[in-house]
């Protein structure tokens, strides 16, 4: 052993003894932070935020590429906020095990002795847990864009969207910390993670529907989030009040089990936060969803050939297959009264415009060009206004199948049967009888009577 | 026979308080029980004591670990009362304070496998609230004082038994206590390395109060300037190295026996121990 002196850290030993309290607080939030650090650099969640924001990068991607539309900045950014659902309940189940660190590994008499007290101990062991869940959620946000072609391409972040995210990440931590705190089982984390995952989807559960609104993935459903509607006005606030109430509530909880009359305090203020963000969310959803009000102003970006169509700016680069598309669908009808010369994309409905200009308003344009090709072929068949008889719908159907099949698409589904369990073979041998006749005679019938089978005069029996 | 430095024990064989000679009295117990459950593991445990190495000895069971653990204020006294460096640590202020000025090793020393040795005195030196410009330093210093600078960027989880126990020193007097608390220091230990020990000890002592629970009584003989054998909770002998040696003179040796060892057999036997074996 060394026989170093004990006074070569003089100051050290005096201020053992007897530094003054003013100077001891001075570096309270030195000593937190290289706390911090400790905990940060020697936590099992180190090696697992790669693993946690790539796996759960990749849970949110088959469900965000799901939805055929274009991966702007604002479908992006909930998207990433979405898929907290999966990362929430990884890092609390992480943050579970790592809280049960110090009585699996018996070090409890050891830290009892020491001066900083237990629940400022606890509370530097999750803001670890924080700061790497966190960090799990960047790698997230980085994964998706990246991993997912052309997320992010247009417009900018919404940082409001990801502070919710981030705000679904914190309370995973906390709860998944306090409760390892408090029972530090060994198989509780997987436990934990189980049931974060379930509370956090539990408003997709129709029998809840009432309390969908305090479910932040409500609220950050990428398919939700179109450059189509003024940006939907999240209740920010009010999610941030529950969210981040609901984390103090629970972290108070590690105080509260010595009698600590702060922590109490702290879980009083954490709960009123909480309820008033809850009140107001259950309040703001009865308005939610009437995004028709919120229909964006835009200036189109158009190309007119090989057909005129105009689109919200974020989808020009899918304007040239699209406007192809709509083009070779729309030969054999091109020149006939009631054919679209010229398709928009608006923000709600589908329909032409009542000017009189042939224009017709589409809502969806996707990557997949069909999606467009299809609504064009309904439109151009089904005037959306007026009612019409189950026989002559289904000529509609016939004819907008024809124009699809014309495509090389395949168009059996399109086609519904009246007869009892929706056998479709009388629509599937009318839309093989139309689609066998030569070009001149399917002209000749159509200028005759498109008009007439928009308007439901026609019914199925009546094809040619 | 080593005494330590400022040692300020009386020298008798009572198992009443003694005060020290001078000095300040550095922990103080009166009437001191604590039970668990129907079992008394301290019966009346009455001590002062100041700056030294102080030996506490005794038979399995005999409560010398609940004593170190009340003193480490990790047990609440049942009955009785203590004062640990002119504090009472009922007091929670006055408990963070004695805190503040303790070091502590347990018997099995918990530890974070992932953690580096210098991380490990690094996180106890910030918890026991070293002020944060000193910290660096004295973990350092307390890394060299068990010797182990050359392992102090290794992982705990990749030291040997006894290295371990280093690291769990170092933590314990990263903050230059004032009271120190080794329960069962030396165990499982090679003699280098128990040599190195107790000459650590010893120079700690000089300053500080340095109470070691042990079952060895050599390492009481070559670092303890006094001692005190529990017997069933209570204190059976109190006095000086040289106290005990004296019990145990007189008589023929038996094979291997010291005259301590003898010192510690005729003491229990006098406070009416149930551990018989082998005493003469």
């Amino acid at each position: 052993m060394s026989a170093a002196t004990p006074t070569a850290v003089g100051a050290g030993a005096g201020a053992s003894a007897g530094d003054s309290d003013a100077s001891r607080s001075g570096g309270v939030v030195m000593r937190g932070l290289r706390l911090l650090r400790i905990e940060v650099r020697r936590s099992v969640l180190l090696w697992l935020v790669p693993l946690l924001g790539f796996a759960a990068a990749y849970a949110g991607k088959d469900y965000s590429t799901s939805f055929d539309t274009v991966p702007t900045w604002l479908y992006t950014s909930a998207g990433i906020g979405w898929s907290t659902i999966f990362l929430g309940p990884m890092v609390a189940g992480v943050a579970c095990w790592a809280a049960g660190r110090d009585a699996r590994r018996g070090v409890g008499d050891l830290l009892t002795t020491t001066a900083t007290s237990a629940t400022r101990r606890e509370l530097v062991g999750w803001g670890a847990a924080a700061v790497l869940g966190l960090a799990a959620y960047a790698l997230l946000g980085v994964c998706l864009t990246t991993l997912i072609d052309g997320w992010g391409a247009w417009g900018r972040p919404e940082p409001g969207l990801l502070l919710v995210g981030a705000a679904v990440v914190l309370l995973a931590v906390s709860v998944g910390y306090v409760v390892g705190t408090l029972l530090p089982w060994r198989l509780l984390p997987p436990l934990v993670g189980i049931g974060v995952y379930l509370l956090l989807l539990f408003q997709e559960d129709s029998r809840f529907w009432e309390w969908q609104q305090l479910g932040p993935a409500t609220w950050l459903r990428p398919s939700d989030y179109s450059v189509l509607y003024r940006p939907t006005q999240v209740p920010l606030t009010d999610l941030l009040l529950w969210l981040g109430g609901l984390s103090i509530a629970v972290l108070a909880l590690l105080g509260l089990r010595r009698r600590e009359w702060f922590s109490a305090v702290v879980l009083v203020v954490g709960v009123a936060l909480a309820v008033t963000g809850a009140a107001q969310l259950l309040d703001a959803g009865a308005a939610y969803g009437y995004r028709a009000e919120h229909v964006a102003t835009f200036t189109p970006t158009c190309v007119s050939e090989p057909f005129p169509l105009c689109s919200h700016p974020a989808y020009a680069e899918l304007l040239p297959e699209n406007a192809a598309l709509v083009a070779r669908l729309l030969e054999p009808v091109q020149g006939i009264a009631g054919v679209p010369l010229r398709i928009e994309q608006r923000g709600h409905g589908n329909g032409f415009t009542p000017d009189g200009t042939g224009t017709l308003l589409v809502q969806w344009i996707g990557r997949d060009p069909s999606q467009l090709a299809r609504t064009v072929a309904q439109e151009l068949t089904q005037a959306s206004d007026r009612p019409v008889s189950e026989a002559a719908w289904e000529a509609q159907l016939v004819v907008a199948a024809w124009l699809m099949q014309r495509l090389d698409y395949d168009v059996s589904w399109m086609l519904v049967g009246r007869e009892p369990g929706g056998d479709n073979a009388l629509a599937q041998a009318a839309l093989e009888r139309f689609a066998a006749l030569d070009v001149t005679t399917q002209r000749t019938w159509l200028e005759a009577n498109l008009t007439a089978l928009r308007n439901g005069e026609i019914s199925l029996e009546e094809l040619p | 026979m080593q005494t330590a430095g400022t040692a300020t024990f009386d020298s008798t064989t009572s198992a009443a308080p003694s005060a020290p000679a001078s000095g300040e009295v550095l922990v103080e117990t009166r009437g001191l029980r604590q039970r668990f459950g129907a079992h008394v593991a301290l019966d009346g445990v009455e001590l002062r004591l100041g700056a030294g190495v102080f030996g506490l000895l005794g038979p399995n069971g005999a409560g010398k670990t609940t004593l170190l653990r009340t003193l480490a204020t990790i047990l609440p006294p049942d009955e009785g009362e203590v004062r640990l460096l002119g504090c009472d640590p009922r007091n929670a202020r006055e408990r963070r304070e004695i805190r503040r000025r303790l070091g502590y090793l347990p018997q099995a020393l918990g530890y974070y496998p992932n953690f580096t040795v210098a991380e490990f005195v690094e996180y106890f030196a910030l918890l026991k609230e070293v002020p944060a410009r000193e910290v660096s330093r004295a973990v350092a210093r307390a890394i060299a004082q068990v010797d182990l600078e050359s392992k102090a960027r290794a992982k705990l989880k990749t030291l040997s038994g006894g290295m371990l126990r280093r690291a769990g020193l170092a933590q314990a007097i990263v903050n230059q206590p004032r009271l120190l608390l080794l329960d069962e220091l030396t165990a499982g230990l090679d003699p280098a390395q128990r040599v190195g020990f107790r000459a650590l000890l010893r120079e700690l002592g000089e300053r500080h109060l340095v109470i070691v629970s042990t079952h060895l009584i050599e390492d009481v003989a070559a670092a303890c300037s006094e001692v005190a054998l529990l017997d069933a909770g209570r204190v059976a002998f109190r006095g000086t190295t040289e106290a005990l040696q004296q019990l145990g003179s007189g008589g023929d040796l038996a094979d291997g026996d010291s005259v301590l060892e003898r010192g510690y057999m005729r003491a229990l036997r006098r406070a009416g121990s149930g551990v018989e074996a082998g005493l003469r």
